[in-house]
């Protein structure tokens, strides 16, 4: 807002005002920090809250209060009653299996094509899994967080697919608008790896975390990314990982299940500044822990390095002391 | 923190070149001046921002008419906060943050901050939040406000925000039986 629209503005000093209810425009501000049942219940408050939900910056949708298969619908009705077809931001969370199923995938995808900002999908059902989810053909959400399985013992990653796409339309399909991905407990399927970067290739932040392929551990996983800055990576357990990211500068990678081969292109390892989580067991000669002095050699111009390293006795970490001087801010943490 | 000027001064319009202070001088409804570090004001203010670059910021005290010296004094006593504030252990983590959950939750300080506010002194300071374009503020307002609202009756929910019934009987339970899928019974 410009300075010279000030003057035009109703003037109010507390001093004569009759504080009587909620000033209306922060309303939707308001109403995007409530659960949706409790967005929507505040229609009952007076005329003026009467569709103020319906413009709420956020949607919360959670299965707490839905028992058995009650979440479906109740998951329609706020959609369809929702205002605007543009949902600025959705979040949505999933704790009993009974919730999921076929229904609630594709009420997802339809949820999904309408948000132009954030959607943060989380299922917390101990075994459920959201499976398999398509996600659909356009997308405008800038920012988009999957959770699809909700872990325990013997369950499954949710399957993950992009759309088949066919005909000359398919060719240019991309996520143009989407800078920031995290996907968790999420099974790639076939090809997702390798065309990640094509599908979205303006992202800022990528994080993969527990994230497996369909077609066994030797799945390809291509990060071709010209505008990535950062990338985290947790119990990725791809084969083959090959990185081109010229703008990279945070690479956070936990866990011990190290990828067999990492590859570098375009010099992308320059501009990391910052490498964090890495945790190993070295001897060398075994090939994970070979990846991760792989990674730490290719990070040597980082200035912030965070690892911690299991050395026994009979190796000799000659390398630690050639490749890690450049760095002003290292914390090791070295067992031997 | 007022800064303490002669009323007659106070009144000129006259501008002085501001680019080399480090601070502007922000004056509420009531005519109080307030002084706040020019780079917190334009980090946090888009409004505030746009008047630092666009040079309609008056050395005498930039007139803010919509905003009165109590809501004024919080925004100001915020952003002097916000400049001071030590990163809380989610910003150096070991994880990239994303932008995808509806809001970073308040900061302990900022908790404290909105709470010690009376019901008028939080909506005066969203209204200010929200004229001032400070994203931040107004989100850590209107969730206070929020948490005042959750899991209510919208009987409960009158009384605090003092928020008149305007409905009739009738149209109160049309309302509610619209509705029916935002009520449950555990």
């Amino acid at each position: 807002m410009a300075a010279g629209n000030l003057a035009h503005l109703p003037v109010c000093s507390s001093d004569h005002r009759i504080r009587d209810d909620l000033p209306e425009d922060i309303f939707e501000h308001v109403l995007a920090f409530l659960p949706a049942e409790d967005a929507a219940r505040s229609s009952l408050l007076s005329k003026r809250w009467r569709n103020a939900w319906t413009r709420a910056r956020a949607l919360n949708l959670s299965d707490e209060h839905h028992h058995g298969r009650r979440f479906l619908p109740f998951a329609r009705a706020v959609l369809a009653r929702y205002g605007s077809p543009e949902i600025p931001s959705l979040n949505v969370v999933i704790g009993r299996e009974s919730s999921l199923g076929p229904g609630t995938v594709a009420w997802l995808r339809g949820a999904m094509e309408r948000v132009v900002g954030s959607v943060s999908v989380t299922v917390t059902a101990p075994g459920g899994a959201l499976d398999p989810l398509v996600l659909p053909p356009r997308l405008r959400a800038v920012s988009i967080s999957l959770t699809l399985s909700g872990g325990g013992t013997g369950s499954k990653h949710g399957r993950l697919a992009f759309p088949s796409v066919s005909g000359a339309a398919g060719a240019t399909s991309s996520y143009d608008a989407l800078e920031e991905l995290s996907l968790s407990r999420v099974q790639l399927q076939e090809r997702v790896g390798a065309s990640l970067s094509s599908w979205c290739p303006r992202l800022r932040k990528l994080r993969l975390r527990k994230v497996s392929g369909g077609g066994g551990p030797t799945w390809p996983l291509v990060v071709r990314m010209e505008q990535l800055e950062e990338l985290e990576m947790d119990e990725v357990n791809s084969a083959v990982v090959e990185i081109s990211t010229p703008r990279l500068e945070t690479l956070i990678w936990h866990g011990g299940g190290f990828t067999k081969l990492i590859s570098f292109l375009a010099g992308s390892q320059r501009s990391i500044r910052r490498l964090d989580g890495l945790c190993f067991y070295l001897p060398a000669k075994e090939s994970r822990s070979f990846t991760a002095v792989r990674l730490l050699e290719v990070c040597s111009e980082a200035n912030e390095i965070s690892a911690r390293i299991d050395i026994p006795e009979h190796c000799s970490p000659s390398w630690l002391s050639r490749e890690v001087p450049k760095a002003t801010a290292i914390a090791f943490v070295v067992l031997l | 923190m007022e800064v303490d000027k002669g009323k007659g001064e106070a009144e000129e319009t006259r501008k002085v070149a501001e680019a080399d202070r480090d601070t502007v001088t922000l004056k509420s409804s009531d005519g109080k001046l307030f002084e706040v570090s020019k780079e917190a004001a334009a980090r946090l203010s888009t409004v505030l921002a746009g008047m630092i670059a666009g040079g309609s910021i008056d050395d005498n005290g930039t007139d803010l008419k919509q905003i009165g010296s109590e809501a004024l004094e919080n925004v100001v006593d915020y952003c002097n906060k916000h400049a001071n504030s030590i990163p809380s252990a989610a910003l150096i983590s070991s994880s990239i943050s994303f932008n995808t959950a509806p809001f970073k939750e308040p900061e302990e300080w900022e908790r404290k901050f909105v709470d010690r506010l009376s019901h008028d002194a939080l909506f005066d300071l969203v209204e200010a939040a929200n004229f001032l374009g400070m994203e931040r503020l107004l989100d850590v307002t209107c969730h206070k406000i929020s948490e005042m609202m959750k899991g209510k009756s919208p009987d409960q929910i009158r009384e605090v925000f003092n928020i008149k019934n305007d409905y009739t009987k009738e149209e109160l339970e049309e309302i509610r039986q619209e509705l029916a899928w935002a009520f449950y019974d555990d």
